[in-house]
């Protein structure tokens, strides 16, 4: 009875180990994709705002050095683009052929250059790939759009205040002063009517009579 | 067989030794391992998810409804600058600049879940970017203001006056957002220019005195014949 205890004291000891292991091997698996950088350096990065680019500076670089990427939808992509752009929209971020291919641009030190309807649209891929630790990726602040058969670009400056706020704001709230006196409109004169009086019947002397 | 033996009692004698040597090499190779990158905040898939939804878009009309209506549960904060907000700012708002977003200050704010917190800046760039950090920090009720103050000048403060051959509904909204300006103090200049148009109207010229030329009275006639 004794033995019997004993070995299954050590068995369960013997499981338990085990299951130790086994646990602290599946915890160690990395996840696949994981934030590389953490906040608060994407907040630095953001507030730099070296990662933004206006057309101009687009077209001066070569194009050999980046690739250019269109996070907009398939279906927009399709009828208009800019040239030798590559169609990823968000959703496929974590295809294993997107991983391969931004792995790829990482590795060979080129530049991914994002850009989709509009920055906004381009920012939460840029915020997306930054975290996952692509540090060379820029975005082009341009608005996108297919209208008249056309593709079309246009630079887009990004937090650029419309109108002055405060200004405008002022303007529309601030009480006029004084209420315009309307000056009365002076009747026209009107020239008097030229009177002319009806000739005067002669006096005729009265004819006949008794 | 003795060598069989003595490997026996060798393996016996220092069986404890041979374990310890064994466990301790066993720990060296797990400096072997790759460096475990413990990952802040959520998943890269479930922030892929949040991203793509638009939820978070809260439209100009409804921000004004619900701070025309004092709604308590909003909270609403502006990204910008401390100049750019003492310039201006939409009414009740907090100033948290988007660089001092994670500041010790300042983090209370938008880390919490009794307000629904409606962040804003100029477009909706910086908002949506300190949308993304909050979110993926996994902070709860936050919301970005869609177009920000620029869409905000151009929807509430100054609407476009609808063409004539939309539908009523466009009509209809242009009136409400005309008159949820007018809560923000827009079209006070309107009234009085209002004003001026009927005073227009009333300051009418005086009638002109009507020249009267009397008719030239008849002469008398002398009655003529007659006895």
């Amino acid at each position: 009875m004794k033995e019997l205890e004993r070995t299954k004291r050590i068995s369960i000891s013997a499981v338990l180990f085990l299951l130790v292991i086994i646990i602290a091997v599946l915890a160690f698996k990395q996840p696949k994709h994981i934030f590389v950088n953490n906040t608060e350096t994407t907040l630095q990065k953001i507030i730099a705002k070296e990662y933004i680019l206006t057309l101009d500076q687009f077209n001066a670089i070569d194009s050999s050095q980046y690739a250019l990427i269109d996070v907009r939808r398939n279906f927009e992509f399709s009828k208009g683009h800019l040239n030798n752009a590559i169609n990823i929209s968000i959703h496929q971020a974590f295809n294993e052929n997107t991983t391969e291919f931004l792995r790829n641009l990482k590795n060979g030190n080129k530049t991914i250059i994002l850009y989709g309807k509009n920055p906004d649209e381009a920012n939460s891929a840029w915020m997306l790939l930054y975290q996952l630790g692509y540090e060379n990726v820029k975005i082009l602040s341009v608005k996108t759009e297919f209208t008249d058969n056309k593709f079309q670009v246009k630079n887009s400056a990004i937090e650029k205040p419309a109108v002055n706020f405060a200004q405008v704001m002022k303007k529309a709230t601030e009480k006029p002063k004084k209420i315009k006196v309307i000056k009365k409109v002076a009747p026209k004169k009107v020239a008097p009517k030229k009177v002319i009086p009806k000739p005067k019947k002669k006096k005729r002397v009265p004819e006949g009579g008794c | 067989m003795s060598k069989r033996y003595k490997s026996k009692k060798f393996l016996a004698k220092r069986r404890y030794t041979i374990l310890a040597i064994t466990l301790i090499a066993l720990a060296g190779g797990l400096v072997l391992l790759p460096k475990h990158i413990a990952n802040e905040g959520i998943k890269p898939e479930l922030f892929v998810k949040n991203v793509m939804s638009s939820e978070r878009f809260i439209s100009t009309d409804l921000l004004a409804e619900k701070l025309v209506n004092i709604d308590p549960s909003v909270l609403l904060i502006d990204t910008r600058s401390e100049k750019e907000f003492n310039e201006f700012a939409l009414p009740n708002a907090i100033n948290i600049p988007l660089k001092n977003l994670l500041d010790d200050d300042y983090i209370g704010f938008i880390d919490q879940d009794i307000y629904d917190v409606i962040l804003y800046s100029n477009d909706s760039f910086y908002a949506n970017q300190a949308w993304m950090i909050g979110n993926r920090l996994g902070f709860k009720n936050m919301y970005v203001l869609e177009g920000g103050l620029n869409k905000w000048f151009s929807t509430i403060i100054n609407p476009k006056y609808p063409e004539e051959t939309m539908p009523r509904e466009a009509f209809e909204l242009y009136n409400l957002r005309k008159a949820t300006g007018m809560f923000f103090g827009v079209g006070v200049i309107d009234i009085e220019r209002e004003r001026e148009t009927t005073k227009k109207i009333k300051a009418k010229p005086k009638p002109v005195k009507k020249k009267v030329t009397p008719k030239p009275k008849k002469k008398k006639r002398v009655p003529e014949g007659g006895c």
